[in-house]
């Protein structure tokens, strides 16, 4: 091995670059960009501003915040229906001066003129929303114009009330609290963002109307054609937009008591900034209170801080704007840019090296020498059969088979002419095994593990197994169960290929050669899944042993069978059977005479364990040359390997040619014949086995001789 | 800007750098019609075809069959023929593997030093001999040996029967394998090129594309009497292989570690070893070998106008029995090919091949 193989190795072992992929297709890493500036913007503003982190200036903004966060959650709501509340400034002026006229020259109490702002807010937010909602029209236009017509409102009504606004002295204590309070420390105004985040946040992602609402701006026609109200819902965001204001008007009343013309004036622009800087869609569908929440402080520390650095208004207004600006690019790029850097990254090849492959081409002198003993092989359901994965027979020599239309089909004994549906199990039925009580147990490809009973009823086992701590995706979740097999304790062990892929790109998995399938075990005792082995080499064919003392397990990148021991000394651990198998190994199944055989779906081509050690040619390939043009392991060759307890081969059957048997994935001997089964083939094979225990079944391998 | 775009596309791997191959579209439509071919004669690789007074005469290894009467047996020397052209007063020279040409009425003409790897001749005007060599690092069977190192080094010489002397024509051609010979000038197939390209003796212009952008590499070239050439494509070109011939690492390694025979490189019949690569499009699918599946190997005869332009083409797909045709020549109405690959002589109405 050069220096520079070394390397890579060393660089693809340690540097995880799948991660890269992974975290690109996690919805939270939207969230990077507002950390991110909210990150900088708190730096900078800390490093050139004496005393921004001080105590007095913290509780300022804070207050401050909490009002204006109040608004953004309010726009955030809206904008997630896909909409846009451009009168927020407006209809915060009119619940100031509301508020501050009930109070003060109506004299009403504390609490009534609280609520009844808010309904003058919800009534300026149901304008909005049946005109929006209801009557269809443009929800930018529209709430321009209603910012205009209130502001109008709210300059009449200052004519009326603003001079006995200022000279009245009511003394409300409850009103003062509002305004200049703190509980534990948290201003009055901090408390009610909270608790309007956390009421909000549980409504968006929990309850059926926050769902309606992200239906609604991800795609109003399906959410139409789903039988959401959709008028009404749009309608709700406007209330909400108008409730949320005037709460946030009425605070701000407590807090300044003061009426005056440029009260919330321009304040839509910095709303809008701030809820489309923490990466809320402005077209529906997308966001978040947190986003919302980390947008209003971006834009609080911005302004607070740019006037503080003594910044002209009309600067400071700039800065908004051209945040603002940066924002609306962020929003449109961002989606397209992550998808396409995922598409481009998550396909990462590793680097792995086997060890050399035995000499198998005919003649050798290897136990492996390629032959023709599977060419003359009796054929059964010919094009009657699209990828039977896996075949297996019961104690009565009926034949089924998982095939590709989510079907298991049986060919009845004893000459598996006549054909029928078994059961429809849906997904890509693949491994499968008897229990106990007769019932067919299989993995599907895309839902989990199943038991079709012998009343023909499908039903769950399980599709969700422990979650790996570190990982970012979801591996708790199922995507490619591939073989199984049934300890005599009725434990289902079973082999999940690959995490990162489903079965239609399984050959994206042979590309990137990384531990990505496990070993999973299902008790039905508890029903509990656990996995039990990770980070395997795609993992595949599954066998109890003879002496059901050790599960045998393929792993087909990586070329060998392995021992999982379940009791004995070496209980847990895992031991090589065969570390240097000429092909890919799928699945294993128990034979005669205390013996396995295991299917070669392929065999190894030396360009290929050569482009196994450069992951970055690998890479480069993935991306530049078209999937069908790919290097691939030669499957277009059958091959199945009898092997004993210990690993020995006892003797290797080939199709040279690939006529009937390329890509054998499975076979089970059954009263002295082999029955071959492959994933991308339109028959089964059957062969006579010259000295195999013409009694000997599968069944009665596991259960004994009565079922 | 433009060099530091070049660079970036570089990179990436797009623009210029993209990995892409000509489609088989217009002239190159595919379909069977190499398959439907008639057989002439079954031998092992069959290379040359060449048409003399007595017949049409086929290189096999060191054989040379007369196709007219086969059963008669064979001439047989001692080095393997690798090119073969008929001459104007009926006979036919064969040069040698050992460099060597031999004529049929018993001349020789001694191996010249500078040429090793003789690929295609053609009888000039005036009883000498236009020489194609192929490469100057690499004997003929070792071709994919000359693609993978990436150095054009063939050349085309002029070579005197009667004194032997050489006179080089051109040189750092990719891999010339066919001549045809314009009078004035000379039509070279550059393989590796993919294209033709017209040298001109004597004249100080350099060698002009007459065609490229071929989606297969071209081999021996030949002219019908109503002027139409006949071009034999000896593998498709492909998308893998052209992307190894830009990873110079991987092609180093494979050139070092691996067998040639298990190489990511064109074939004249893949498919026969299990260590050969494979492609994931070329996996057999219930029991079926599509014929659009990528290959390392095809059949492939394009009929050119007098001009160079294709105008029509004669196809053994994926699935096909007729790989790797390294020569064809119109005679009397037919179209003889040689299906190296596949070892498989045969022939096609020449008149059904007007589109």
């Amino acid at each position: 091995m050069t220096i520079g193989e070394w390397a890579t190795g060393l660089r693809y072992r340690y540097v995880p670059d799948h991660v890269v992929g992974e975290v690109l297709g996690r919805k939270w890493v939207d969230n990077v960009v507002p950390i991110t500036l909210l990150a900088a913007v708190v730096i900078y503003l800390t490093a050139t501003i004496p005393n921004f982190i001080s105590l007095g200036n913290l509780s300022d903004i804070s207050r401050q915040i909490g009002e204006f966060g109040l608004i953004v959650i309010g726009m955030t709501v809206v904008m997630i229906a896909g909409g846009i509340d451009l009168s927020v400034g407006s209809n915060f002026a009119l619940a100031n001066v509301t508020a501050l006229a009930l109070l003060n020259v109506a004299r009403w109490p504390v609490a009534a003129s609280v609520v009844a702002t808010l309904g003058v807010g919800a009534l300026a937010g149901l304008v909005n929303g049946l005109l929006i909602g209801f009557l269809k029209l443009r929800a930018f236009l529209t709430t321009l114009v209603i910012l205009t017509l209130v502001r109008a409102i709210v300059e009449f009504l200052l004519q009326i009330y603003s001079v006995r606004i200022a000279s009245s002295d009511v003394e409300a204590p409850a009103w003062d609290f509002l305004g200049a309070g703190s509980v534990l420390g948290a201003p009055v105004s901090v408390i009610a963002l909270a608790a309007v985040a956390l009421a909000a946040q549980v409504a968006l992602t929990r309850l059926r109307i926050g769902w309606r609402i992200m239906a609604v701006g991800g795609s109003r026609r399906a959410a139409y054609n789903a039988g959401i109200p959709v008028p009404a819902t749009v309608c709700l965001t406007y209330v909400v937009s108008g409730v949320l204001t005037s709460l946030a008007g009425v605070l701000y009343a407590a807090r300044l008591s003061g009426a005056g013309p440029d009260t919330g004036l321009g304040l839509e622009l910095n709303v809008v900034t701030a809820a489309l800087l923490g990466g809320n869609s402005v077209g529906g569908g997308r966001g978040s209170v947190g986003k919302a929440l980390m947008g209003a402080v971006i834009v609080s520390l911005l302004t607070n801080g740019l006037v503080r650095l003594g910044l002209e208004s009309g600067a400071s207004s700039m800065v908004v704007g051209l945040v603002l600006l940066f924002a609306i690019g962020i929003d449109v790029r961002w989606s397209k840019w992550r998808h396409r850097l995922r598409a481009k990254v998550y396909v990462s090849p590793a680097y792995l090296k086997l060890p050399p492959a035995p000499k198998f081409i005919a003649g050798a002198s290897s136990p492996y020498a390629i032959n023709d003993r599977l060419r003359d092989v009796e054929i059964i359901g010919m094009k009657e059969v699209d990828g039977p994965e896996d075949v297996i027979l019961d104690e009565d020599g009926h034949l089924y088979c998982g095939v590709r239309h989510g079907e298991i089909v049986r060919f009845l004994a004893p000459d598996h002419v006549r054909r029928e549906v078994y059961a429809h199990v849906g997904g890509r039925p693949l491994g499968m095994a008897f229990d106990r009580a007769g019932a067919l147990v299989v993995c599907i490809a895309g839902m989990g593990l199943y038991r079709v009973d012998r009343d023909r009823k499908a039903q769950k086992l399980t599709a969700e197994t422990n979650r790996s701590p570190l990982s970012i995706i979801d591996d708790s979740r199922m995507r490619l169960a591939d073989d199984l097999d049934i300890a005599p304790d009725g434990k289902i062990y079973f082999s999940e290929a690959t995490v990162r892929y489903g079965f239609e790109e399984w050959v994206v998995d042979a590309l990137e050669g990384r531990g990505n399938g496990r070993i999973i075990c299902y008790d039905p005792a508890t029903s509990s899944t656990r996995t039990v082995l990770r980070n395997l080499l795609f993992a595949n064919g599954v066998c109890v042993a003879h002496d059901n003392k050790s599960v045998l397990f393929a792993e087909t990148w990586g070329c060998r069978v392995s021992r999982y021991w379940l009791e004995g000394p070496k209980a847990g651990r895992v031991e090589p059977v065969i570390s240097d198998l000429p092909g890919y190994p799928d699945n294993i199944n128990r034979g005669s005479g205390g013996a396995y055989w295991v299917a070669l779906a392929g065999t190894r081509t030396p360009s290929y364990d050569l482009a196994m050690t450069m992951p970055g040619f690998r890479r480069r390939m993935a991306r530049r040359v078209a999937a069908d043009e790919w290097l691939f392991p030669n499957v277009n060759i059958g091959c199945v390997v009898h092997f004993d307890e210990s690993g020995e081969i006892l003797e290797t059957l080939w199709d040279a040619e690939g006529e009937n048997h390329p890509a054998i994935t499975s076979m089970r001997e059954h009263r002295g014949y082999l029955y071959l089964g492959g994933v991308t083939n339109n028959r089964i094979g059957r062969l006579k086995l010259a000295d195999a225990d013409p009694n000997w079944t599968g069944p009665r391998s596991y259960w004994g001789a009565t079922p | 800007m433009k060099p530091l775009t070049r660079a970036l596309d570089r990179w990436f791997g797009r623009g210029d750098f993209s990995v892409t191959v000509p489609p088989m579209d217009g002239a190159f439509r595919p379909n069977d019609r190499l398959d439907a071919a008639a057989i002439a004669l079954e031998i092992p690789a069959p290379d040359a075809l060449a048409v003399t007074s007595r017949g049409l005469l086929v290189s096999s290894g060191a054989r040379l069959i007369n196709l007219r009467t086969p059963s008669d047996g064979a001439f047989e020397f001692e080095a393997e023929i690798t090119a073969l052209t008929g001459l104007p007063d009926g006979g036919a020279a064969a040069a040698l593997s050992d460099g060597r040409i031999v004529f049929t009425d018993g001349r020789t003409i001694p191996a010249h030093r500078e040429i090793s790897c003789i690929t295609a001749l053609a009888p000039a005007p005036d009883g000498a001999l236009f020489v194609a060599n192929g490469s100057s690092a690499f004997p003929p069977a070792e071709w994919t040996r000359d693609l993978m190192a990436g150095k054009p080094t063939g050349s085309v010489w002029r070579l005197d029967s009667a004194t032997g002397r050489a006179t080089q024509l051109a040189g750092a051609l990719a891999y010339p394998q066919g001549l045809l010979d314009e009078g004035d000038a000379l039509v070279v197939a550059e393989s590796w090129r993919s294209a033709l390209t017209r040298i001109t003796p004597g004249a100080a212009k350099r060698p002009e594309i007459v065609l490229d952008n071929l989606p297969a590499y071209p081999g021996r070239l030949s002219r019908a009497t109503d002027g139409a050439v006949w071009l034999a494509l000896f593998a498709p070109r492909s998308q893998i292989v052209e992307f190894v011939l830009k990873e110079g690492g991987f092609r180093a390694r494979m050139i070092r570690e691996i067998e040639p025979d298990a190489w990511v490189a064109p074939s004249l019949r893949s498919g026969r070893s299990p260590l050969e690569p494979i492609q994931q499009g070329g996996v057999r699918q219930l029991g079926v070998l599509k014929p659009w599946s990528p290959s390392r190997s095809c059949g492939l005869v394009a009929r050119l106008d007098a001009e160079y332009r294709p105008l029509s083409s004669f196809h053994s797909r994926a699935n096909g029995r007729r790989h790797g045709v390294t020569s064809c020549i119109a005679q009397g109405g037919s179209v003889f090919f040689t299906a190296k690959g596949d070892g498989v002589v045969a022939s096609f109405s020449e008149w059904g091949a007007t589109p």
